[in-house]
Parts: C-alpha cells; sequence; structure tokens
C-alpha cells in the first residue's frame, strides 16, 4: 500500500453529507471543490467502518483457472 | 482445467466467508479474490476447504433452471454499492442501504464448467432477474465438487453496468470515468449453500447485506499491482560470495529469467537470476542449467 492510498483511504471514511449538514454555512460546493482537486474526481465515497480489500490491476484470461 | 497462472502473483486481497453451518448439509466456504483493469472489474471465487468440507453439492443442470430459481443451488451473488454510499444520508434524509444494491450480479457454481449460469439485477434487489448489463460479461467454472476445487471466475464490463445502472447510482454519474487505482467500491457477497436456508453474508443475518459501513462491509479498491517484496533488517551481512548467512531471514524472494530469448536460450536453456534473500540456492543460479 502506498502512502497515497493510505491517505485516499482515511479521507475517504469522512461522512460527507453529516459534516456538511453540522457545518452551518459550509457549503457542499466547498467539499466538492475540494475533493474534485485533490483526487481528480475520482469516486472516493464514504468507507466507514468497512474492510478495504485490494483489486489488483491486471487483465485476467476468465477461463476457469486461478 | 484452466490457466493457473493470472491470479496467483497478484497483490489482490482475499476476502473470506462461509455458510456458518446453515441448512442441513453442513457448511460451504469460499475465498473472493477482486482484479480490474479499465475494461473489467473480475472476480474469482474459490471453494476452501481450509476450515470445512461441504457435504452435498447442489448445482444447478443448465442456464434455464439456474435462472428460474438461483437461490435453489450453489451460488454466489454480490451487491454491488457503485458509489459507495451505502450508510450515508441521501438527499431526502433517508440512509442509503446496502440491500437496495446498485447492482447485483449472480453466479453459479458447476462441477461441469458450465460458462452461462448468470443473472442480474439493476438498481435494486426487486428488479426482475435477466442479463441487464451483462452482454459482454464472461463466466467460467473449474474444478469439481469431488474434488472440492470448484471455481468461478467473472469479468463484468464496468461500461455495461453503467449502461443500465441511473446516473445518480454511479460515482460521479458515469462509472467508466472513475476506473483508475484508488476507486472504491461495496461488494457484499451473498452465498447460498444448496438453497436459501443455507446462504450467507457476511455477518450474522442471512437475510441482509451488511450496512455498507460496518466491520462486516467489504469495500474493493483498485490498486496498482506493483508487487511489495520484503527486506528483512540485519546488521551481520558478509559481502563475501557466501549465501548462507541470508537462509534465516524473512526476506521475500524476487524471480525472474530471460524467457528463452537470444539465440541460447529456450525454456530447457535458460539463465535464472535470483536476488537471494532467505534461500541459500537458486536452481541454476549463476550458470546455465
Amino acid at each position: 500500500m502506498t502512502p497515497h492510498h493510505r491517505n485516499i483511504n482515511v479521507l475517504s471514511k469522512i461522512p460527507f453529507n453529516t459534516c456538511g449538514l453540522r457545518v452551518p454555512g459550509f457549503s457542499l460546493a466547498a467539499f466538492t471543490l475540494f475533493f474534485g482537486i485533490a483526487f481528480g474526481g475520482a469516486a472516493l465515497a464514504q468507507t466507514g467502518g468497512a474492510k478495504v480489500v485490494d483489486a489488483a490491476y491486471h487483465e485476467i484470461m476468465v477461463d476457469g483457472g486461478y | 482445467m484452466g490457466d493457473t497462472s493470472d491470479w496467483a502473483k497478484l497483490p489482490s486481497g482475499v476476502v473470506t466467508m462461509d455458510t456458518k453451518g446453515r441448512g442441513s448439509n453442513g457448511t460451504l466456504a469460499v475465498d473472493i479474490k477482486y482484479a480490474w483493469d479499465y475494461t473489467n472489474v473480475y472476480i474469482l471465487v474459490m471453494e476452501s476447504t481450509n476450515q470445512v468440507v461441504a457435504q452435498v453439492a447442489q448445482e444447478a443442470p443448465d442456464v434455464t433452471a439456474y435462472q428460474a430459481i438461483p437461490w435453489t443451488f450453489d451460488t454466489i451473488g454480490f451487491w454491488l454499492d457503485l458509489n459507495n454510499n451505502a450508510g450515508s444520508t441521501n438527499e431526502t434524509g433517508d440512509v442509503v442501504v446496502e440491500n437496495n444494491a446498485d447492482f447485483q450480479p449472480w453466479f453459479g457454481f458447476s462441477s461441469t464448467a458450465q460458462t452461462d449460469l448468470m443473472f442480474a439485477r439493476v438498481n435494486d434487489s426487486t428488479t426482475p432477474m435477466d442479463l441487464a448489463g451483462l452482454p459482454n460479461a464472461r463466466v467460467a467454472t473449474g474444478g469439481t465438487f469431488a474434488g472440492h476445487d470448484r471455481r468461478i471466475e467473472v469479468a463484468l464490463a464496468w461500461a455495461d453496468m453503467a449502461s443500465v445502472v441511473e446516473a445518480g447510482r454511479q460515482p460521479g454519474g458515469d462509472l467508466p470515468t472513475a476506473i483508475m487505482p484508488g476507486y472504491t467500491f461495496g461488494s457484499e457477497p451473498l452465498l447460498v449453500y444448496n438453497d436459501f436456508n443455507a446462504q450467507a453474508f457476511i455477518g450474522d443475518d442471512p437475510g441482509n447485506p451488511p450496512s455498507g459501513v460496518d466491520a462486516n462491509s467489504r469495500d474493493i479498491r483498485l490498486v496498482e499491482s506493483v508487487k511489495v517484496v520484503d527486506a528483512a533488517f540485519s546488521s551481520e551481512i558478509k559481502v563475501d560470495g557466501d549465501s548462507r548467512d541470508w537462509a534465516n531471514f524473512q526476506s521475500g524472494v524476487v524471480t525472474m529469467d530471460t524467457q528463452g530469448r537470444g539465440t541460447n536460450g529456450n525454456t530447457s536453456d535458460r539463465y535464472p537470476v535470483c536476488l537471494e534473500s532467505n534461500k541459500s540456492l537458486c536452481a541454476g543460479e549463476g550458470k546455465h542449467q
């Protein structure tokens, strides 16, 4: 796991909607701008307490093997 | 059957689960891995005998029977949360539940190497069971119940899922553009052993998937395939050409060869190289075999 991935994981645990509602005046646009710049618009929604499992990059030949 | 090299060297994590002794025929356990490229997400389901051995198989004889009543066969489904928003609050103030899956593909086990035991539901668990979102999906089965090595290997096209799942359920409204290292989606597997009496999500509730944000939930994160190799700490290495002082270290091994290139190499005459670690000898090290 690279430091980059670790940072993504930590930030992705922030419950976006809850934070937005609890901070009056702190607009959703600000969140969008922040995360849009930081992660290039990638979908990095919340993870919460879910266990994160890595999926490796590789083309797989689907043949029933492993 | 099958090429065994695809998954073995990948740094994909493993999701383990079993049917917890439900039903009357013991327990079915599986290990699940995921991989990806910019076209597909790949899933490998492997029957596991590490803790238990399934006692009775109940496999669909063909796709017609499978799609009619898939929960009466050995099978597995995946509750996919493509924008990974389960557990959050939506615009109407409701908590998004994982059971309302964005895409829900199912695949059957087979000891006869069938390649079409699949169907999917789209946008909710209650929608029809059909092949929407699967026009380019590939599924292969391998192994046998007798060998307790059954496996299901799947390729699901990102673009196919994007074509049928509501835009509001996709990351940024467009799934394919989100596919890159770091993209994370929820995936809660439902394992069915014989029939619905012995089904299991991860956790104690056989009828509902985890919330998406609790410890039983699983999020799948796309990563590059750089393999991390351990280098053990030691202040006792002597640089003297004698490799025996490496023998007790817990370092990993990087293996490679010249793959028969040039005029003096073929499959039986290669020149292997081992970047030595905890093995004192690598076959053929430093000389032709």
